[in-house]
């Protein structure tokens, strides 16, 4: 049944290939647009900057606290697609149908792990679409 | 969705639960390598810091922090 009101953090996660990033405690989707300027002496826009859409790109990143037997995506699945460059299906969603998901292809770009002493170990990763990110809807 | 694996696929064994993407976990429900698990909550167990234990009380026999004797030594003093 689709969420209702508003949504919980933790409902929302990262699917890697399929699988929800291990132990996250938070994922970030971000998306920009560019913009081309077009002021010109022609066309001076009253003063005011004017311009049209650009290319548009995205990152999803994601926090967690590291385990080593997490049965989702873990710290070392993350660095094997880091390490082999491997095209990964992402997928920001829930698991409840009727939910709205964003989907895209991309590359793990940044992977980071953190030991403090006397705390917990914690990793991060930041995936860089290529290509469309899509919007769908959980079946 | 969580889903709980019934035969070997990929890393996991039989009984491991796994949140899986709908899509995908209806397809491997599909090949009958998991099935739909009961309990739909969070999975993944929070890493929990290890309880402290109550320090134990070690006794050492240290004759400098042992309290300052103040009665003087007796001497023996012999006069002549």
């Amino acid at each position: 049944m689709a969420t209702t009101g508003i949504v919980n953090g933790t409902d929302l996660r990262i699917y890697m290939s399929g699988v929800a990033i291990g132990h996250a405690t938070s994922c970030t989707l971000d998306m920009t647009r560019e913009t081309r300027e077009t002021l010109t002496k022609d066309a001076p826009g009253g003063g005011w900057a004017t311009a049209e859409v650009g290319r548009k790109s995205a990152t999803l990143s994601t926090d967690g606290l590291f385990s080593f037997d997490t049965t989702n995506k873990k710290f070392s699945d993350m660095f094997t697609a880091f390490d082999n460059g491997t095209l990964l299906l992402l997928k920001f969603a829930t698991s409840e149908s009727g939910d709205t998901y964003w989907q895209g292809s991309g590359y793990i770009t940044a992977l980071n792990l953190n030991t403090p002493v006397e705390d917990n170990s914690s990793f991060s990763a930041t995936f860089t679409v290529t290509g469309a990110v899509t919007q769908g809807t959980n079946s | 969705m969580i889903i709980e694996i019934l035969i070997p696929y990929e890393a996991w064994k039989p009984g491991d639960l796994v949140d899986a993407e709908i899509n995908y976990a209806n397809a491997l429900i599909g090949l009958q390598v998991a099935r739909k698990h009961d309990n739909q909550k969070r999975i993944d167990p929070i890493p929990q810091k290890e309880k402290d234990q109550e320090p134990q009380k070690v006794e050492v026999n240290n004759f400098y922090a042992a309290p300052a004797n103040n009665k003087k030594p007796k001497i023996n003093r012999t006069l002549k």
